[in-house]
């Protein structure tokens, strides 16, 4: 017994050895930049020299910054466009695809594909698409006729935002199709052959039995959107770095400039842009939090 | 036997240490150099290798990076008080100047090899009588321009901005595929290094704007939201409004313009002195091209032109080498090293003697505009970019010269008060 009970202890011991490793990388690259980054939001600091402890100081500016609030209402847009989009369409298209065939397996790929490509040179790459004078987007128009479609699109702050929302949906929708297929396998078949016997058409099978079996995955995917959303950062520098003067301006790429500066910035505000940073998790935590709330308040099961 | 082994230990430990201690005493002094200048990707290892073989007793290792990366790598090793040596701060010049980061040349060289510069590419770095860099190369703006495309219609060389309005409107009644003056302030530079000089253009008056810049250390009340600078403002829209640019001036990059230019679907390109060495490199064979100063504001006054730099190197005064920095960058502006590699990478050089030795055509005559050199780089705290997405406002039409103005005003304030 006492034997059993030691080799017990000795794998726990040597269980939490081996973690060790993996929790000192934790500690150093998570927990310990994360707290310093509390700490500098609480400073004045150029990024050189002693940092000046200011208390609430970064905050209280924030508060007064009409270009914070400017990207953060920016960013609630793009959490609430992507949200919605980027959770609709996925779902919609994973069960159109969900039947294997050559076909679907054919779609569900392509639209995977372009998640492989990173957000920068999915970026460039739009920006070059939506270019006013020769971009693929607008020859593609004139050549059919639609000329009085053609825009401005990234150079116009009412089109700016729109295309920046379409690339996104554009990269990430075959990453949650994924994700919504992978949810439908675990959908019993049973559920819609009852269902089918009670009369039910594809629509209402998809409404009332869909939906609400495909929820737990629903809640996943609407948490990363809304994380997503928050910190959203490099499809925007790369296609309009905040502009044209701050129309896509969101709370990171504000941060990014106050912190490393877009060409020409010669002076970091790395306490500010640490501020900022800590309202990004703030608003990032308390989303997924609501979120969960009423997640776990509407829990079904079958 | 337990006596002996921990004899012959100590034995090997000294002899260890001695031969640590021998080494470290004929061990080279290694100086770090870090820069974004792509252009001298060639010419740096020349410089470096000969300097190396000539001085073992200090070696150099130098690091170019592309500018997109450079000054988050340099500020994250400054914050990490990692930076090299010497090192191109660019933008940061002053600030990491004033923050003591950078040494002040004025106490650690000479008279005489700081009056070898041309006087202005030194003052651009001299604030309240301290030197925080050393101006690498110099520059002038100029307006590119396709030859075939102004000899099939043509157009002569504008002396004025009026003229560059109406010669755009002639290109673009003969060919409407053409654009006159591809411009891509996507990412916002272009349209600060265009604006800037325009108010000296408009003023005659080069140190207005570096007193809008600093402020603390100016004797006349200055502010962005004023006549001058509303009145160059002005200038851009007319600019906008006359057609001169293509449409959407904010939705496209300035590679993109330029590779427009380049097509041969855009007559000019607004560009600095460091473009005839990247149309070298880049333009399709047979690309006929030149360059023409930058248009006065009205006839018979000064074709005020951007001269600043922003290749400029400093010495880190956290070096515990500033001594050796200092003497490899004395050997990298000797004439027999500094003039070559200029000629090499088709660089504006900074010096008087390498000034006057020039003979690239178009870099001569760009240099020659250097007299009418106007400031356009903004070092002072949150002015370059307040003054970047006010004239992006402007160029896409979101707001009006005055507007603008209040926007520049009001933001660095803003900054400057926090």
């Amino acid at each position: 017994m006492r034997k059993a009970h030691s080799l017990e202890k000795s794998q726990h011991i040597f269980g939490y050895l081996m973690i060790i490793p993996a929790l000192l990388f934790f500690v150093i690259f998570v927990v310990y930049p994360s707290l310093d980054a509390v700490g500098l939001s609480l400073c004045f600091w150029h990024g050189y020299g002693e940092r000046v402890f200011v208390g609430l100081q970064n905050y209280i500016n924030l508060f007064h910054d009409p270009v914070f609030w400017l990207a953060f209402k920016n960013n609630i847009i793009f959490v609430i466009a992507t949200t919605i989009l980027q959770t609709l369409i996925p779902m919609v298209l994973a069960v159109m695809l969900v039947k294997n065939s050559f076909l679907n397996t054919f779609f569900r790929v392509s639209y995977f594909v372009p998640n492989v490509i990173s957000f920068i040179i999915t970026g460039s790459l739009w920006a070059m698409i939506f270019e006013p004078n020769f971009g693929l987007l607008n020859t593609i128009l004139q050549n059919l006729g639609l000329e009085t479609w053609k825009q401005l699109w990234l150079a116009d702050p009412k089109w700016a935002f729109p295309c920046i929302i379409f690339v996104s949906l554009w990269q990430s929708m075959g990453f949650y199709l994924v994700i919504f297929y992978a949810g439908l396998q675990g959908i019993p078949e049973e559920v819609y052959e009852a269902a089918s016997v009670d009369g039910a058409d594809s629509l209402r099978k998809f409404l009332f039995i869909t939906v609400p079996l495909l929820r737990p995955v629903t809640t996943v995917v609407i948490i990363i959107n809304v994380i997503g959303g928050f910190k959203v950062f490099d499809l925007i520098w790369a296609m309009t770095t905040g502009g044209p003067n701050h129309a896509t301006e969101v709370m990171a790429t504000y941060l990014y400039t106050l912190a490393f500066g877009s060409i020409g910035t010669g002076t970091p505000h790395m306490g500010y842009a640490a501020a900022i940073g800590i309202m990004i998790l703030i608003f990032s935590v308390l989303a997924s939090v609501v979120q969960l709330w009423v997640r776990e308040a509407d829990t079904l099961e079958y | 036997m337990l006596r002996k082994i921990g004899g012959i230990g100590v034995v090997l430990i000294l002899s260890g240490l001695l031969l640590m201690a021998t080494a470290s005493a004929q061990e080279a002094v290694t100086i770090t150099m870090w820069t974004w200048f792509d252009d001298f990707q060639a010419a740096f290892p020349k410089i470096v290798d000969r300097w190396n073989a000539e001085h073992p007793e200090i070696r150099v290792e130098q690091q170019i990076f592309s500018l997109d990366e450079y000054l988050q790598k340099l500020q994250a090793a400054v914050a990490g008080e990692s930076e090299p040596d010497i090192l191109a701060p660019h933008v940061m010049v002053r600030s990491l100047g004033e923050g003591g980061v950078t040494i002040d040349f004025n106490e650690w060289l000479d008279e005489e090899f700081l009056n070898s510069f041309a006087p202005s590419t030194i003052r651009q770095f001299t604030w309240d009588g301290h030197l925080y860099s050393l101006p690498w190369t110099a520059q002038t703006f100029g307006i590119f321009y396709n030859k075939d495309i102004f000899e099939e219609m043509g157009l002569n060389i504008p002396e004025t901005w009026d003229e560059l309005i109406e010669i755009s409107h002639t290109i673009r009644e003969i060919d409407g595929s053409i654009q006159p003056l591809p411009f891509g302030n996507r990412d916002k530079w272009l349209g600060c290094d265009f604006f800037l000089p325009l108010i000296t253009q408009v003023t005659d008056d080069p140190t207005l704007l570096i007193e809008l810049d600093r402020r603390t250390d100016s004797e006349r009340e200055v502010s962005w939201n004023s006549e001058p600078v509303i009145e160059a403002l002005e200038l851009v829209k007319k600019l906008v409004e006359g057609e001169v640019f293509a449409p959407g001036i904010n939705g496209i990059a300035n590679e993109q313009a330029l590779t427009i230019f380049y097509m041969g679907k855009g007559a000019m390109f607004y560009s600095g002195s460091w473009l005839p060495v990247t149309i070298d490199r880049e333009a399709p064979q047979g690309f006929n091209w030149d360059v023409f100063e930058t248009p006065a504001y009205a006839p018979g006054k000064r074709h005020w032109t951007g001269n600043e730099s922003g290749a400029n190197l400093a010495v880190s005064a956290r070096s515990k080498h500033i001594e050796e920095a200092l003497e490899f960058l004395r050997f990298m502006y000797s004439p027999e090293v500094y003039s070559p590699a200029m000629v090499e990478a088709r660089g504006m050089p900074a010096t008087m003697e390498a000034l006057q030795g020039l003979e690239d055509p178009t870099i001569k005559k760009m240099a020659s505009w250097l007299e009418d050199g106007a400031p356009h780089i903004l070092y002072g705290e949150g002015s370059w970019d307040a003054v970047a997405n006010a004239v992006q406002g402007l160029m896409g039409g979101q707001l009006t010269p005055e507007e603008a103005a209040a926007q520049i005003e009001n933001d660095v304030q803003r900054v400057r008060g926090r």
